[in-house]
């Protein structure tokens, strides 16, 4: 049951967000307070309609079976930013999800996929090492002041929960979308940070040394 | 765990078909387990091609006694049911295996395709309250962390002491490597809890079935898709938390899933496809080393250009072995045989 409602809830960000995202492209400005409202509810709606025999979040279960908590996170944030003004999460808060995102997913994915005899997604399953690390970062990026840690410390507290339809920890802290748009983010800094300045145009120095 | 069996009793052989031959349709790999009372109840695959969406996963069983008929198979899975009680899209349904626990509740796991062929599948359980007359409680394992593919079953399940089953599984999507899901009954939302260790990485070991000796020790048996085209073996000495690299054996393979059960002599008995290139042979052999070396004990098929496959065995609680296997890719042998009537024809070789 809490599964199902997770997938619901889950879609209905999803959506939100791509239709926020769509209605910005378009418009060229993202909508304001009471649109973003009502994309959350159109949205929503939406998500539960059938199609082909299944609601429309069950065919997102289907196909992406776990969105992870620090997803849901960022997309929870888009509606919340969108309808507030205010945005739940800072650049810093954001650096610290796609850092954690890279750094989960490529620990995470290609042992688990078979490269070498360690699986660590076995560590998700009870009580090893992975949790108190995770609660460890999760303290010191709260006392940093960084929001991220609350996003582990509700990815822990779900998973004890039972919120998800995995029992693996590791489900709850990352997912393969996350992990993509955090190495994507990661690599867009890193690019930006790496090129170099634009040359002066002869123009430009023109302006800066007027006669 | 050695079994225990009657020294004097007389050799039994007895085969015979769990279905009849469908034009048009395989059938395969199929499964089988005993309950408490000496009824045998398994299931197999049929359809037009493996992964088709018209394979439906078949259930019969059949009375204790040696003249007890299988009952007519019964559909009880398609890809239609599987999708309605999981809630989700189901594109195929196949690889079942089943089996039963200490209270004679039937287990059965399964996989579930949801795009393209056995890569895009994962598992779903489902139980049976009343010998596989009805089942209910489905419900999806999330074993993977990409997307929760490429999971599927094979192998007997080994019971557990204090109730619940290990269970060799594998993975097949960019690696193939095989795996132990543990699996149990749980005072949970879902009623089951589970997790899953590995036995190996690398891309070519799959379907493993694991024969414990003891309560730390066991051994496992791989198909080994690579072109070495022999049986593969691992131990374990610490009840599957770690395993040995996986070696061959002295048995040839031709990229084909085997079976193997404990005698009560303490030798291991295989089936196993008996080439390195095609499953037209269907032999027993035994090993008094574990698995290391092996004597080749009867043999149960061979025909040029057959299809003998997916051998599965079970020791029923009268000490009798009971084989199922795919026939010429149409139809389900199961086949009766006891110690006795091994020794018989290991003496005439």
């Amino acid at each position: 049951m809490t599964a199902a409602v997770a997938s619901l809830v889950g879609t209905a960000l999803l959506l939100a967000a791509a239709f926020r995202g769509g209605a910005g492209l378009v418009r060229g400005t993202a909508p304001g307070r009471r649109p973003s409202l009502l994309v959350l509810a159109f949205a929503t709606a939406f998500s539960i309609v059938p199609v082909a025999g299944h609601p429309v979040h069950r065919w997102l279960a289907t196909f992406y079976p776990i969105l992870g908590v620090p997803l849901a996170a960022l997309l929870f944030d888009v509606t919340w930013s969108g309808t507030t003004g205010r945005p739940v999460f800072r650049d810093a808060d954001r650096r610290a999800f796609w850092a954690f995102g890279s750094a989960a997913g490529l620990f995470l994915y290609p042992m688990s996929l078979g490269l070498g005899p360690f699986d660590p997604y076995a560590l998700g399953w009870s009580f090893s090492w992975l949790f108190p690390s995770i609660g460890a970062v999760a303290a010191v990026l709260i006392l940093r002041g960084n929001r991220f840690g609350y996003a582990l410390l509700l990815a822990l507290a779900a998973w004890h929960g039972g919120l998800l339809e995995s029992t693996n920890l590791w489900d709850y802290l990352v997912d393969p979308a996350y992990f993509l748009m955090s190495v994507g983010a990661l690599s867009g800094r890193a690019f930006r940070h790496a090129a170099p300045a634009a040359p002066l145009s002869p123009s430009r120095f023109a302006r800066r040394a007027p006669e | 765990m050695r079994p225990a069996v009657a020294a004097d009793e007389a050799p039994f052989y007895a085969e015979e078909f769990l279905n009849e031959e469908s034009p048009g349709r395989m059938c395969h790999v199929a499964s089988l387990c005993e309950l408490s009372d000496g009824r045998l109840a398994s299931v197999w695959y049929s359809g037009s091609a493996e992964c088709a969406p018209d394979v439906t996963i078949e259930f019969a069983s059949r009375a204790a006694g040696d003249g007890a008929a299988w009952s007519a198979p019964r559909t009880i899975v398609t890809r239609e049911s599987a999708s309605r009680e999981s809630g989700r899209f189901v594109k195929a349904v196949g690889n079942p295996v089943v089996f039963a626990d200490d209270r004679d509740r039937l287990w059965l796991l399964h996989s579930a395709i949801l795009l393209g062929g056995h890569g895009g599948s994962s598992l779903d359980v489902a139980t049976s309250d009343d010998g596989g007359a009805t089942w209910g409680r489905r419900r999806r394992l999330t074993l993977s962390p990409f997307l929760n593919v490429s999971e599927l079953a094979r192998g007997r399940p080994v019971p557990l002491e204090g109730g619940g089953f290990a269970i060799p599984v594998y993975h097949e999507l960019l690696g193939k490597f095989p795996e132990m899901l543990w699996l149990s009954a749980a005072d949970s939302p879902s009623g089951l809890a589970w997790r899953k260790t590995r036995l190996a990485g690398g891309r070519s070991y799959l379907q493993p079935v694991v024969v414990p000796a003891d309560a730390k020790n066991a051994v496992a048996f791989l198909r080994d898709r690579s072109r070495r085209r022999a049986v593969t073996m691992q131990v374990t000495r610490d009840g599957g938390a770690s395993w040995s690299a996986p070696v061959s054996t002295d048995l040839p393979s031709p990229d084909a899933p085997v079976d193997v059960l404990p005698m009560s002599d303490g030798r291991l008995l295989i089936a196993y496809n008996d080439s390195p290139s095609g499953r037209s042979v269907l032999r027993l052999a035994a090993s008094s080393d574990r698995g290391a070396t092996w004597e080749r004990l009867a043999t149960l098929e061979d025909e040029p250009r057959g299809r003998f496959a997916y051998p599965y065995m079970i020791r029923a609680r009268d000490g009798r072995l009971h084989l199922v296997y795919s026939w010429q890719m149409k139809r389900i042998r199961h086949v009766t045989f006891n110690e006795a009537w091994l020794r018989a024809r290991e003496a005439a070789r």
